[in-house]
């Protein structure tokens, strides 16, 4: 890509619009050497800059700019009043032309900057070549802003905002303040507060952010990034275009290689866990060593309030909903039973314990490659004597849940929990078996998390298949394979089976 | 090291650094005005906790990791119409800094002497952009020309000043 040299001028100028800085940011990219370039072309002409200005005369200056204003050329600056206690605030000190005006600017943000004793450690050269080093140019008009030009004069338009993501779908959201609604365009700066539901974002580049409440995140001027405020979120990239979107939080950046993270921020800081794919993440917070990390599936990190690096976690107590679809298509529960939209990251035995059957929405639209052990592949009541068999679910695309009993110690044993699941797509394969629910881990289930029967001792009755099955439990699977009826006991160990329902194509 | 000796090491390096710090802020704002008080504010944080410095380690990577974020910060609370590079590209240009301080001081002796050289016309492009802080549609009728032929002056100009001073550097 040859060199745009009209747009890097124009960007050099200041005078820049939306167009022109996506050519260069194109010519930037497109090739190390040019990004090297653009820095050395852009180094030197601040050199330039602050040579020559450090060189002219400032008198003459202020004279030629009151001349223009007399002539109706540009408007006079005003400086800015400074507000409490901000040393850098200069401006308001500089209204009198003269080195000595320098000089004792320099005093003064030296002074605030270093401590009294070493203002005078400085040689007055020193100070004053230093205060011309921070940029004090306070005869200069502002490239950003848009003085009037004189008769005669056309001056640049300002450039046009443009969409950098739109909001793709929501669920049971409410807004805090101007509500956004699916379809609308969003745009840098826009600050968005979720205070009830869902809802998916897509960047310009594709990627994907689920949002689960409460959550407050603003988008930035990137097309492929947003900064989360507080709260959590799902990045989702799974096209090439998309990749390489990035989460700020206060505390960490994340960018994601490909396909899927979750992060949570809070006062407390931020927490990462990769569930597909590959991470870099690093800390916000200046640091020399601040290079990212690579985090892959399965792997937790995090960067605490006050420490300035990440941490490797061993396991997070935060939980993100994967997709959409599973907050918005919830199964239709009836009974002792709850649905979660979720996974915790802890499922062993003792982990997570409830008085009733609990049922998450594990992962949506897994394309299985090669055959599956399963249990139970057509309709009709299978009692848990009867699940020793494995039988094969031929290569499909697979929406998985986990039902899970885990109920406290002083519940007692022999207690039935019953439930009906109505699913919106058909059942096309139980897991019921201890032996079925770890084969199918490394397919089916979300990486990092910690199932029953992973957990060779604990967990080696985690399914329906007991030895002796004096509780009758049962799997019921209707004809038409979207109802499912549960007879499961409490006792002193866990149940945990998987459901596959027939896959749906993720939001898009 | 001695708290005083940090101080003054961390002066030091800011002042061989600031430009390209500077550089920097410019490529992240797209505006120098904005970019002149992101650098005040960087030299702030920088005076406050040159104790955090670990002189091991390049002033610069420290320096622009204070100054990235300002940036964040900037671009979260000023509200404005104008679009910037996106944070990938100032990581990216981040790291094509030099590792080196740029012998600014012999850049600049240099720079006298390549000014010196230039035709009238080149210098006075020169003088109207940087020191009255004209942009090329109010710099074209100081000079009887088109904005556009002012921007090509400038960019062959600076070309021009580059080689001079790399030619200048080289020799001595």
């Amino acid at each position: 890509m040859i060199e745009p040299t009209h747009e890097l001028e124009a960007f050099f100028a200041g005078d820049c619009t939306d167009e022109q800085l996506r050519v260069v940011e194109a010519w930037i990219n497109a090739d190390e050497s040019n990004a090297r370039s653009f820095m050395d072309q852009l180094y030197f002409r601040e050199l330039v800059g602050e040579h020559l200005r450090s060189k002219a005369d400032h008198s003459a200056l202020a004279l030629a700019e009151l001349a223009r204003y007399e002539a109706g050329a540009l408007p006079l600056i005003q400086p800015e009043p400074m507000q409490g206690d901000e040393p850098y605030r200069v401006g308001e000190l500089l209204v009198a032309p003269g080195r000595e005006a320098f000089v004792s600017a320099a005093a003064y943000v030296l002074g605030r900057a270093f401590g009294s004793r070493m203002v005078w450690a400085f040689s007055a050269a020193a100070a004053v070549a230093l205060v011309f080093s921070l940029g004090l140019y306070f005869w200069a008009g502002s490239f950003g802003g848009s003085p009037s030009g004189g008769p005669g004069v056309t001056m640049t338009p300002d450039p046009i905002r443009k969409p950098v993501a739109t909001l793709t779908s929501s669920h049971d959201a409410v807004w805090r303040g101007d509500a956004v609604s699916p379809g609308d365009a969003l745009m840098p700066g826009q600050r968005l507060t979720l205070i009830e539901g869902f809802a998916l974002i897509t960047t310009r580049r594709g990627a994907q952010a689920v949002l689960e409440a409460p959550v407050s995140i603003e988008l930035t001027s990137s097309d492929n990034g947003l900064y989360l405020h507080t709260g959590k979120l799902v990045g989702v990239c799974e096209g090439p275009a998309s990749q390489g979107f990035v989460v700020h939080t206060p505390y960490m950046r994340v960018k994601d290689i490909g396909t899927r993270f979750g992060v949570a921020t809070d006062a407390t800081g931020s927490r990462l866990r990769v569930l597909e794919g590959e991470v870099h993440a690093s800390a916000t917070e200046y640091n020399a060593n601040s290079a990212p990390i690579v985090l892959t599936a399965g792997q937790s990190a995090q960067v605490e309030s006050g420490v300035d690096r990440v941490e490797l976690a061993q396991q997070l107590s935060d939980r993100f909903v994967m997709d959409l679809d599973a907050a918005a298509n919830a199964p239709v529960i009836r009974g002792q039973i709850r649905y979660e939209a979720s996974i915790p990251g802890d499922l062993s035995v003792g982990a997570y314990e409830h008085d009733e059957i609990v049922m998450f929405s594990e992962r949506m639209g897994i394309s299985l490659d090669k055959p599956l052990g399963v249990s139970i592949t057509q309709p009709g009541l299978f009692f848990g004597d009867q699940l020793q068999q494995t039988v094969k679910l031929e290569p499909t695309d697979v929406d998985s849940y986990v039902i899970h009993l885990d109920t406290p110690l002083d519940t007692g044993s022999g207690q039935i929990k019953e439930a009906t699941i109505r699913f919106s797509r058909p059942v096309v394969a139980l897991i019921c078996t201890t032996q079925d629910m770890d084969g199918s881990h490394d397919l089916l289930g979300l990486p990092g998390v910690r199932y029953a029967s992973m957990d060779k001792v604990e967990g080696r009755y985690s399914g329906l298949d007991r030895e002796t099955n004096k509780f009758a439990e049962s799997v019921e699977l209707s004809e038409d394979r979207q109802t499912l009826t549960l007879r499961i006991s409490t006792g002193t160990g866990i149940d945990q089976i998987r459901v596959l329902t027939q896959g749906r194509p993720l939001n898009r | 090291m001695d708290p005083s000796d940090r101080r003054a090491l961390v002066a030091e390096q800011w002042h061989k650094w600031q430009t390209s710090i500077r550089a920097y802020l410019v490529a992240a704002v797209s505006n120098y005005h904005d970019a002149e008080d992101l650098l005040s504010q960087v030299a702030v944080a920088v005076a406050r906790d040159y104790e955090k410095y670990d002189p091991q380690t390049p002033f610069i990577h420290w320096a622009i990791a204070i100054a990235r974020h300002r940036v964040l910060n900037y671009r979260r609370t000023k509200a404005t119409s104008r679009l910037m590079f996106s944070q990938e590209t100032l990581d990216h240009l981040a790291q094509t800094l030099p590792q080196e301080a740029p012998a600014e001081s012999a850049m600049k002796s240099a720079l006298d002497l390549c000014i010196a050289k230039l035709p009238d016309r080149s210098r006075s492009v020169l003088r109207l952009r940087y020191e009255q802080d004209l942009k090329a549609a109010l710099i074209a009728p100081e000079l009887g020309m088109t904005p556009t032929a002012v921007t090509t002056l400038l960019h062959r100009v600076h070309k021009a000043l580059a080689l001079c001073v790399r030619q200048a550097l080289s020799m001595n």
